[in-house]
């Protein structure tokens, strides 16, 4: 039982049943500075993550 | 569930700074609205203008390129090539990625690629100047700031748009402010006006969110470089918004009331009189002809001519 959340090359595995919000959280990970992504479709904050699922996330900020 | 505050289906985008939520549909409206308004608003540029769009290959700027097209705006696209492999290609994919953008749309691109010009890649004009020892970025800035003053002028277009976002200029705003560098902070702003011999310069994604920036390549399907610059690990922008984007967890908006906030502040002479490109005593450089504060050569010249 988990779900699966990928940022860049490194996987995170968490328990389902969690907001997104809540897995960033656990994560230490700011929500302003990624979008989150399952099947090619954005997902908000509030969404509850299930069993099997895979979230990409999509870090959106660049340096320079 | 967050709804669409438009139509009511599920939302793809929350914006915590507005207290908006909106579904893919009125997202992709709602971001070329914003935009015009802010071009408006800041005297940016007009239909009738040519404009030259500084494409790096990245998110925001083949967004704002995606964006003027969309408004109906003249926009021709300027890649800069400059040489950055480290064993990635780098550059090679940015340009790649500009080209099908271009191609994909009929548009037309403007490619200049430094080394054939200059006879070195940014790595190699790093190494051999004081200035970048290891560490490119400084003289990055420098040619490309020059490369898009060149081209704009002998392509005689009238406005040069980059793609900085809210990110962007709240970092760079931090960053002047730790600093107290009046003279940066008295020429920051949404549009630099024409100076002899220099294009106007705008920045009108400026009050976007890097993350309004992202989901809208995303839900446009632009294909962008999503790899930072391999130069970039440990910029010093990088740092400052990290820490603004920590702030901006604990209280949403601080970003862009950071940034609004000074600009009604400049304008209302907190750093001395609001202008822009014109108000030093500039002289044109005997080796390029662009304006320069100092007399002989301008940096960029003093530069590939070691």
């Amino acid at each position: 039982m988990s779900v699966k959340l990928i940022l860049r090359e490194r996987e995170y595995e968490l328990r389902p049943g969690m907001t997104l919000l809540s897995c960033l959280q656990k994560l230490d990970i700011l929500p302003e500075t990624v979008l989150a992504t399952r099947d090619g479709e954005l997902i908000e904050e509030d969404e509850i993550l299930q069993d099997g699922q895979v979230i990409k996330l999509v870090a959106v900020i660049s340096g320079g | 569930m967050m709804k669409c505050r438009k139509c009511g289906e599920k939302a793809a985008v929350n914006m915590r700074q507005h207290k908006l939520a909106l579904c893919k549909q009125h997202y992709l409206e709602w971001v070329p609205e914003q935009a015009e308004r802010f071009i408006k608003k800041y005297r940016m540029f007009t239909p009738e203008e040519r404009i030259l769009v500084a494409v790096s290959g990245g998110k925001d700027s083949l967004s704002l390129w995606d964006i003027l097209i969309r408004l109906g705006y003249q926009a021709d696209g300027l890649y800069i090539s400059l040489g950055i492999d480290e064993g990635l290609g780098y550059s090679r994919q940015s340009q790649a990625l500009c080209e099908t953008f271009a191609a994909r749309h009929g548009l037309k691109l403007h490619v200049v690629d430094v080394a054939r010009e200059y006879g070195y890649t940014i790595p190699a004009l790093a190494e051999k100047s004081r200035r970048g020892q290891g560490k490119p970025c400084a003289v990055c800035g420098l040619t490309k700031r020059h490369e898009m003053n060149r081209i704009a002028r002998d392509w005689g277009y009238d406005v040069l748009a980059t793609g900085h976002n809210l990110d962007d200029e709240a970092a760079v705003l931090f960053g002047n402010t730790l600093a107290w560098a009046g003279d940066y902070l008295r020429r920051q702003g949404p549009v630099l006006p024409a100076g002899p011999g220099l294009a106007r310069k705008v920045k009108p994604l400026c009050r976007f969110y890097e993350r309004e920036m992202a989901a809208y390549a995303f839900l446009r399907g632009i294909e962008y470089i999503y790899d930072e610059c391999p130069f970039a690990q440990g910029a010093t922008s990088l740092y400052y918004k990290a820490i603004l984007n920590r702030m901006e967890n604990e209280r949403p908006g601080l970003k862009l009331t950071f940034y609004l906030n000074f600009l009604e502040a400049r304008q209302a002479g907190l750093f001395g009189p609001a202008s822009g490109a014109a108000d030093e005593e500039l002289h044109p450089c005997p080796g390029c002809g662009q304006p320069t504060s100092a007399p002989g050569l301008c940096s960029f010249c003093r530069l590939v001519q070691k």
